[in-house]
């Protein structure tokens, strides 16, 4: 054997134990450009090393092979299925109330604003504040504001009493 | 090679026709890219989660839900699998350092330490010895052999999913792989006995 040849076979059994310790002896896990390769070098034998690196690469295998990832759950798979059927709309707002039928909160909201414009509508002028203050104060009030206390206070009983003057009532 | 080759462009075709349907909420074609791939990236994102359901499902349901939005614009190009992986692989690395900054730790690479695996162990216990040493593994290590080994990635795909180069990702596969093989050597001695 030259030289070359022996430098190109020790470098190929050098990439064969790489690949063999990182994807393992199953060929199907190879990269595809070496697998070929691979496999005719290990059908030849010329590497005494190379069938015990298998061997070793196989144990591992099977030992993985023990415990495979787990899987999903049935209600994940419902969840992500009822994603994929909703319109993008749909999905905004499912992300805006998680927390069951969007309809019920909107259909609160819609209720509210409904009987708020009804109301509004059918009784505009029932504000009890509203009137107070939109009714002119009667004449008679404002003209007790500008006399003296002790007019006030006959002019407050004549109004209070319906009566003629207030000497009926004050000593 | 030519085979292969082939195969992908057929892939990326049926891809693209699959995500037409999918644009037009052709339910049939929702449900048949759920069974095919749902299992697969909870899975993934369990292992890169250790093990964390609740956040692993919830990584799930946002992937598949950026693909849904994704489905008008989806370019023909594309592979809907390693775009999926891609996308959960990188929710749950934001996942993964926001705990760390929350902690005030900073993002483990380097490896946990396994409990030891018992001798005599039942195959169910032999199974759960296997995942908490794949589990003990540093996340980078972890998800690289998940992808190849557990999922069927190929080389090139899953360099892709991580963000990484090919041999980058050898590198990864090499150390986890090297690192389990000692953790779990009392394992196969078990199971070379049984």
């Amino acid at each position: 054997m030259s030289k070359r040849e022996q430098e190109t076979q020790e470098i190929d059994s050098h990439r064969l134990a790489e690949l063999l310790a990182s994807y393992g002896a199953d060929s199907e896990r190879w990269p595809e450009s070496e697998r070929d390769a691979i496999t005719s070098r290990l059908e030849s034998g010329a590497n005494d090393l190379l069938p015990s690196q298998q061997q070793e690469a196989q144990a591992l295998d099977d030992l993985l092979d023990l415990a495979p990832p787990e899987e999903a759950s049935p209600e994940l798979m419902a969840r992500v299925l009822e994603q994929a059927g909703m319109t993008p709309w749909q999905r905004l707002l499912k992300e805006l109330w998680p927390w069951g039928a969007a309809w019920r909160p909107a259909a609160a909201l819609l209720c509210s604003m409904v009987m708020g414009l009804l109301v509004g509508g059918l009784f505009p002028g029932t504000s009890p504040s509203g009137t107070v203050m939109a009714d002119p104060l009667p004449e008679v009030v404002i003209e007790l504001a500008w006399l003296e206390p002790q007019e006030q206070e006959e002019d407050y009983l004549t109004l209070a009493f319906a009566l003629e003057s207030a000497s009926e009532v004050l000593p | 090679m030519r085979a292969e080759g082939e195969k992908t462009v057929r892939d990326r075709a049926s891809d693209a026709l699959l995500m037409t349907r999918v644009s037009s909420r052709d339910s049939t074609a929702c449900r048949e890219l759920v069974a095919l791939h749902l299992d697969g990236v909870v899975g993934l994102a369990m292992r890169m989660l250790n093990g964390n359901r609740a956040e692993a499902e919830d990584v799930a349901q946002e992937s598949f839900l950026k693909l849904w939005r994704q489905a008008g614009r989806w370019r023909p190009e594309a592979r809907i699998r390693t775009w999926l992986y891609r996308v959960a692989h990188n929710l749950c690395i934001d996942r993964i350092r926001k705990q760390s900054r929350e902690s005030g730790e900073t993002a483990p690479d380097q490896e946990d330490h396994a409990p030891g695996p018992q001798s005599h162990l039942e195959s169910r216990q032999l199974a759960a010895a296997v995942n908490r040493a794949v589990a003990a593994l540093p996340e980078r290590q972890r998800t690289a052999i998940t992808l190849v080994h557990h999922q069927g990635f190929r080389q090139a795909e899953a360099a892709q999913v991580m963000g990484v180069g090919v041999r980058a990702l050898e590198s990864l596969l090499a150390r986890g792989r090297k690192t389990l093989r000692v953790r779990l050597a009392a394992v196969r001695r078990d199971v070379n006995r049984g």
